[in-house]
């Protein structure tokens, strides 16, 4: 089957709420592709992914209507222990994540997989493995709570990834990083995809969404209003009316459009952007300074 | 260690080599609440001082004596003399005045009872002292764990003991940063809660988003999956002596309890 996660008409208030922080949400997630999603603050993107990785109803009550097919069958017919080793989820605040009760990092990346009770010296090799790919062997002896916070955040990523999950949502996980830890964690995004994982990944910085997703979700005001190929959503002059981030090269491309310099398409990266003009404008322009 | 020593030390038994700090915990909590109890019911300083007396070689032996002196002492001036404090002021009738003080005379009947008192408390907690320097936590969830307890109550647990040091640890930080404001953080109980006040409604709130945070990413880490958890770092299964070591205290503490019924003590 390759419709993993289908949305039909959802419909979620958290408790106590009046107003619906997801409002009739239809969208759908296929095997071994990377969503990008994006929207403004308040959107439901958070609310999207504790709805997808099972959170909701299981965690959060409130009412949820409509239907949610993970795998085809409903979220409230999965057993919640199954859904929540099946779907790995890391998030924005990388010091929460951290166990806390764990005295080295080793251990800390084995925490997940001691709980599926793998035996012991699978897994130890599990552990080496994971943490050779991520790059934290020299990590291993440290104390889990003296991390920076990019360290704590690919410690997060290889724990969850140690459980072998097949489809992992995280939620902005670069939010609370500098530079070099926004550039480690989409270094393991890559390798995530790379291993043909399903990743749903909320993120601001709409650049790197531009570079690592397949296709795009566009949320706004607890709706999803967008859904489509990279390209064509992020190339979109729809995003300014929903209040979505938009990538630096196209804001560019809408303004050469309205200054009535048109280019072949709207492009997307910046790589992308020299391409375009360096292709419409012919050598002039690039001569002239 | 280098790392292939260190990720080795996973593939046998956790051991520090001495078999007494190598007792099943729940042996050694078994023992130490047993031994507590008899020094409790014996209520003797004679009797305490000779229990103490063992529970400091004992420390001495699983080289942690300087830090059970510490804990020791802080009981034993803390609980202990304060009780034989009050027993002298309450007991100022009978027996022979020893010395007296502004007026008060103090007598060998009360300093007796006061320093009986004085050992029934450090008696007991001597042992559990002793029990909790030689037994990290995470031991004993782990023979908990091993006992049918579930992950989860022992991560609680644990996570709990964690938490609250760290919460220590970030109140003296911002009470460092206040002292470094100008703000006044030293002196007297009054002084030092009006500084605290204004942080601990932070601290609070933060405690609380982050048990949700913390309550979904341990989620995401298969806490609630209920097939046997296995251990990374592993205990060795108890000796079959340990269990009659055990059951000998129980013995102990059950023959205690009788001649005490009998009257004999
Ligand atoms: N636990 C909760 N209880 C009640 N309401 C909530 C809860 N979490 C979120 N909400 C509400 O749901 C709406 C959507 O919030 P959500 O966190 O999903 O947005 P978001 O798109 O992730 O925003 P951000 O970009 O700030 O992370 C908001 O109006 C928010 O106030
Ligand atoms: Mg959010």
């Amino acid at each position: 089957m390759s419709e993993y996660i289908e949305l039909k008409n959802v419909t979620y208030n958290y408790p106590l709420t009046k107003r619906p922080s997801l409002d009739s949400v239809n969208c759908h997630f296929e095997e071994g592709k990377v969503y990008g999603i994006i929207g403004e603050n308040a959107s439901g993107k958070t609310t999207l992914c504790n709805l997808v990785r099972g959170l909701i109803p299981f965690f959060y009550n409130g009412e949820l209507e409509g239907e949610v097919l993970i795998d085809g069958k409903d979220v409230r017919e999965w057993d919640e222990a199954e859904l929540s080793v099946k779907i790995g989820y890391v998030f924005q605040n990388p010091f929460t994540q951290i166990s806390g009760v764990k005295d080295t990092v080793f251990e800390e990346v084995g925490i997940g997989i001691e709980n599926l009770g793998m035996p012991k010296e699978e897994m130890i090799q599990k552990i080496i493995e994971v943490c050779r790919l991520l790059k934290i062997e020299e990590l291993i002896q440290k104390n889990p709570l003296e991390l920076s916070g990019g360290q704590c955040q690919r410690v997060s990523f290889a724990s969850i990834i140690a459980m072998d999950s097949k489809i992992i949502v995280i939620d902005e996980p670069t939010s609370q990083l500098d530079p070099e830890g926004t550039k480690d964690v989409f270094e393991i995004i890559q390798l995530l995809k790379e291993a043909h994982k399903t990743i749903i990944l909320v993120e601001h910085k709409v650049d790197l969404i531009a570079k690592y997703c397949d296709e795009v979700v566009v949320m706004s005001k607890g709706t999803v209003v967008m859904q489509g190929s990279t390209h064509e959503v992020l190339s979109s002059d729809r995003l300014f009316e929903y209040g979505a981030p938009i990538p630096q090269a196209a804001i560019l491309g809408h303004r050469m459009t309205e200054a009535g310099k048109r280019l072949d398409r709207i492009p997307i990266t910046n790589e992308e952007a020299v391409e375009l003009i360096r292709k419409r404008g012919g050598n002039e322009v690039w001569q002239s300074n | 260690m280098d790392n292939e020593k260190f990720i080795d030390s996973f593939r046998g038994y956790q051991t520090t080599g001495n078999w007494l700090m190598d007792l099943n915990p729940l042996t050694k909590l078994n023992i130490a609440l047993a031994t507590g109890f008899i020094s409790m019911l014996v209520r003797d300083w004679k009797f305490g001082i000779v229990v103490c007396v063992i529970y400091f070689l004992i420390a001495a032996y699983v080289k942690k004596l300087k830090g059970f002196t510490k804990s020791f002492m802080a009981a034993f001036v803390v609980l202990g003399l304060f009780t034989v404090f009050v027993r002298l002021i309450s007991n100022r009738g009978e027996g022979n005045v020893v010395f007296s003080i502004l007026g008060w005379n103090w007598t060998d009947v009360a300093l007796q009872k006061g320093f009986d008192m004085a050992f029934f408390i450090v008696g007991f907690a001597g042992p559990i002292i002793l029990f909790f320097l030689t037994t990290p936590m995470k031991d004993l969830t782990y023979a908990c764990e091993k006992k049918g307890v579930s992950a989860t109550v022992s991560y609680v647990i644990l996570v709990s003991f964690k938490t609250i040091t760290e919460l220590g640890k970030s109140a003296s930080t911002i009470l460092d940063s206040q002292k470094s404001r100008g703000i006044e953080t030293d002196g007297n109980v009054f002084v030092r809660i009006k500084a605290l006040l204004p942080i601990i409604s932070p601290l609070a709130l933060s405690a609380i988003s982050y048990t949700e945070e913390k309550t979904i990413a341990m989620d995401a880490r298969a806490f609630s999956v209920t097939t046997p958890h296995t251990h990374l770092r592993e205990l060795k299964p108890s000796a079959g002596y340990e269990k009659w070591l055990g059951l000998f205290f129980d013995l102990l503490l059950v023959g205690t309890v009788v001649i005490k019924i009998m009257g004999i003590i």
